[in-house]
């Protein structure tokens, strides 16, 4: 079905409601500006310079898929054209907006000669402008919680005329806004985050490959690889690339990352050898209590235990105190891992000056000897 | 015949006409003995007084490293302020974007958001409001993991004990400590006070101080029967709005990954003090007394009128009673400077947060990347000998404390006393005669992070 943002009740209601107030783009040739203004989060971004030469996938409403050179989806954007309202006179509003393929905003662009002013018909400085793109590119902004005429102190009634640009800016926004342009940047914020940002992640989601997620854990924006990670197809192909992109994340010192990464491997996964020993490499070689505790607990959700893993992890077993001891014991225990060499690196845990571990080592070896009888 | 020969028969005699007169018994019942309260001595490495935040955590530290340990708790359940008092968010472990306590808090607090099936956010971002790094967690679960380590850990739980006799004899403490039926005569080689009102400290014979004012309590709290969003707030007196706002946010027990908002109802309780059961007693009857009028007051506002109490945690939470007079006092220009010792042992991030009168926050924010830290010192009471404490009862001035109090700071301190006792209890010497770094290399090992090491 075509994207259109006409059947979005959201979107809808912020054009009806707040662009009148909101986007104010003056068409005043004492103010023209000779070159397209055009504001990025990523400074390498180059957005639509040689559009016309990339495969473009259009969805309706002029919101486009932009394909890279090697095929694989690089960005997406959407032109906005509409009439904007204020002081009861219309005049056309034409931006494009940019996100990346998990629908991260990644820019905005106005066509030659157009800017954006503020309620006092000022046009916005560099600064502005600057400011903006940041607080576009701030997704945990509360303007999707705020209802519009909460944006200035003053009685609700008169927030619903279109005149009413008058008043106070809110304190709960006031820093969070453009000074003089709060309507502009709640609306534009309410666009970048709204009913097209929420279809890009479903189309994405939809088109995902291995090579896609690859691209994206190994060379993309942090919130892009989170973004991946949080919706990791259950029926992706893992490569070899693929496991080693993912060992490398558990592994990285950035703990979002390696803690969201272990998440985006669900248990029916962890029939497979080769991720099971990718997860127990990664353990081997993290440096975070934590991120190990959850790489154990992850492993107790596998249907059995590989031999790969059962060799390293016997190995291990002299080496840990505390928590850690407790956990792998109690991930042996859970797959009934009881061969003679595992027997042996346990028992020798007995000799332990440490009652603690000596007491977890008795509690495992007769747990097993309880199985086995 | 003797006084006792005379007593035992008369006894005898008693029981036997009580027998005379009961009903026959029925199948399956026994006539008990009389109630009497049991004696036995207990010998011990570690004795830990306390449950609570920081209490929690030292007994599972001790145990794992393999001392005998024993926990006192005058309560029903571990966690203290994070279970029973309901402030079930604790925190802060993430400062600036890296985590600056680990170890066996942080670990108990992750197993509580996995278990529950919870998502944690992203540490790295810092956000605009300090509490948003505060993790809620599921109170019970986080009682029942607290109980489980305890046992992997092999530490003695005394539930619904409180000491009643502290001595220090010949290098070892003896304690007598009584609970329902009981009374036991304990001796350990080391004791950590984490009652968060250095009431063994002061048991002791060591000073203690306090403020002649301090700060209030919280009576923890939830409401139904309201829409806040339809509620015309103009129309409402605003010493309200504060109690149907936080009442509103979510989480207290989450059902989604979204975790970071403060559920906050509660109202004050002046001059809370746990320290005593009766100060405790007063503090609850006083807290629920403040809820009963502040419920009676919303139920006449417009939108109220069919606002009702939907859960109330059992005890008043306390912010403020006692502190111990240590080796080293943490000075507000220590904790806000973000002064690293020697001897620092842990980390503590949270705003200076002083409650006033119940009425107003003081709160000071520290600079990006300060992040204050407790030294060996001030867990330890001047001239004390084999003794530590952890928790809000450290040594610091009032604002320092106002700070240091938080759940995850508790927590990182429980962890870093415990195992200066240990190492204490085995080089048989007294806390401040052991080598920092042997203690820091202890935490390490049990995940815990060191101050300078990040």
């Amino acid at each position: 079905m075509p994207f259109r943002i006409e059947s979005s009740t959201t979107i809808h209601t912020v054009f009806r409601s707040c662009l009148p107030f909101a986007l104010l783009l003056c068409i005043n040739s004492c103010f023209l500006s000779k070159k397209a203004i055009r504001y990025s989060v990523e400074p390498t971004f180059t957005a639509n310079n040689d559009d016309q030469k990339k495969k473009l996938t259009s969805f309706g409403d002029s919101l486009f898929l932009v394909e890279a050179k090697d095929g694989l989806p690089d960005y997406y954007f959407q032109q906005y054209n509409t009439g904007v309202c204020y002081d009861n006179k219309c005049r056309p509003l034409s931006i494009s907006i940019y996100w990346s393929v998990t629908g991260r905003y990644l820019g905005f662009e106005l066509p030659k000669e157009e800017f954006l002013s503020k309620t006092d018909h000022e046009p916005f400085v560099p600064e502005d402008y600057e400011f903006l793109n940041k607080l576009l590119a701030n997704p945990d902004l509360p303007f999707a919680d705020i209802e519009y005429y909460e944006l200035m102190d003053q009685p609700s009634d008169a927030v619903e005329s279109v005149d009413a640009v008058s008043g106070a800016t809110s304190a709960r926004v006031s820093n969070i806004v453009v000074k003089g342009a709060v309507y502009t940047t709640y609306s534009l914020w309410n666009i970048v985050h709204g009913r097209s940002q929420e279809f890009i992640q479903e189309h994405t989601g939809s088109i995902v490959t291995t090579h896609l997620i690859e691209k994206i854990l190994r060379d993309s924006n942090r919130s892009d690889k989170v973004w991946v990670l949080e919706r990791f197809p259950e029926n992706i192909e893992m490569t070899s690339l693929l496991l080693d992109t993912i060992e490398a994340l558990i592994v990285n010192s950035d703990f979002h990352l390696a803690y969201t990464a272990i998440h985006a491997i669900k248990a029916p996964r962890l029939n497979s050898e080769a991720i099971q020993e990718m997860l127990f490499k990664a353990y081997a070689k993290s440096n975070d209590p934590s991120i190990k505790s959850l790489i154990i607990s992850k492993l107790g959700q596998a249907p059995f235990l590989s031999n790969g893993v059962i060799n390293v992890s016997r190995s291990c077993v002299d080496e840990l105190k505390g928590q850690e001891l407790v956990d792998l014991l109690k991930l042996l225990k859970k797959h009934e891992v009881k061969d003679d060499q595992t027997l042996q690196a346990v028992e020798n845990l007995l000799s332990s000056d440490n009652v603690f571990i000596v007491r977890q080592a008795q509690k495992f070896l007769k747990q097993i000897q309880i199985s086995n009888e | 015949m003797t006084k006792i020969e005379r007593r035992a028969m008369l006894k005898t005699i008693g029981l036997a006409s009580f027998g005379a007169l009961s009903p026959n018994l029925l199948k399956g019942e026994t006539l008990r003995e009389p109630y009497s309260v049991s004696e036995k001595p207990i010998t011990t490495d570690i004795l830990i007084i306390g449950g609570g935040t920081a209490g929690t955590i030292a007994a599972i530290q001790a145990g794992r490293a393999g001392a005998k340990t024993t926990l006192i708790e005058s309560g029903s359940q571990l966690g203290g302020t994070t279970t029973t008092g309901g402030v079930s968010f604790p925190g802060i472990f993430h400062a600036w974007g890296k985590q600056i306590i680990g170890g066996i808090g942080w670990e108990l607090v992750l197993d509580s958001v996995e278990l529950n099936g919870d998502k944690l956010p992203d540490f790295s971002k810092t956000p605009e409001r300090h509490w948003k790094h505060q993790v809620a967690v599921n109170p019970a679960l986080y009682s029942l993991l607290a109980e489980e380590k305890c046992t992997a850990a092999a530490v003695d739980v005394r539930f619904y004990e409180t000491p009643t006799m502290v001595e220090y004899k010949e290098g070892r403490w003896f304690v007598e400590s009584v609970g329902k039926g009981v009374k036991n005569q304990i001796s350990c080689s080391q004791i950590i006070d984490c009652t968060g009102n250095a009431l063994i400290t002061s048991m002791a014979g060591y000073d203690v101080l306090r403020e002649e004012d301090t700060q209030p309590g919280s009576l923890v709290f939830s409401m139904g029967g309201y829409d806040l969003k339809s509620l015309d707030l103009a129309k409402i007196p605003k010493k309200y709005h504060g109690y149907l706002r936080q009442n509103m946010l979510e989480s207290q027990i989450r059902s989604t990954g979204e975790n970071t908002s403060v559920p906050y109802g509660y109202v004050y309780v002046k001059g809370a003090d746990s320290t005593t059961a009766e100060t405790h007693t007063l503090a609850n009857q006083k807290g629920r007394q403040n809820l009963l009028d502040l419920i009676r007051d919303l139920r006449g506002l417009p939108g109220c009128e069919n606002i009702r109490i939907t859960n109330m945690k059992t005890e008043t939470a306390v912010r403020e009673t006692y502190r111990i007079n240590g080796e080293y006092k943490v000075t507000k220009e220590d904790y806000v400077s973000g002064k690293i010792f020697d001897d620092s042992l842990s980390y503590s991030f949270y705003p200076v947060d002083l409650h006033r009168d119940g009425k107003s926050i003081y709160q000071e924010f520290l600079k990006p990347d300060i992040v204050a830290s407790v030294p060996l010192r001030a867990l330890i009471p001047k001239s004390s000998r084999n003794f530590l404490v952890a928790g809000r009862c450290v040594s610091s001035d009032r604002l320092a404390n106002s700070g240091l109090r938080v759940q995850a700071s508790c927590m990182g301190m429980g962890q870093a006393a415990a195992a200066t006792a240990v190492l204490a209890h085995k080089n048989g010497t007294t806390p401040s005669d052991v080598s920092v770094d042997d203690i820091k290399e202890l935490l390490r090992v049990h995940g815990a992070i060191i101050p300078g090491e990040i």
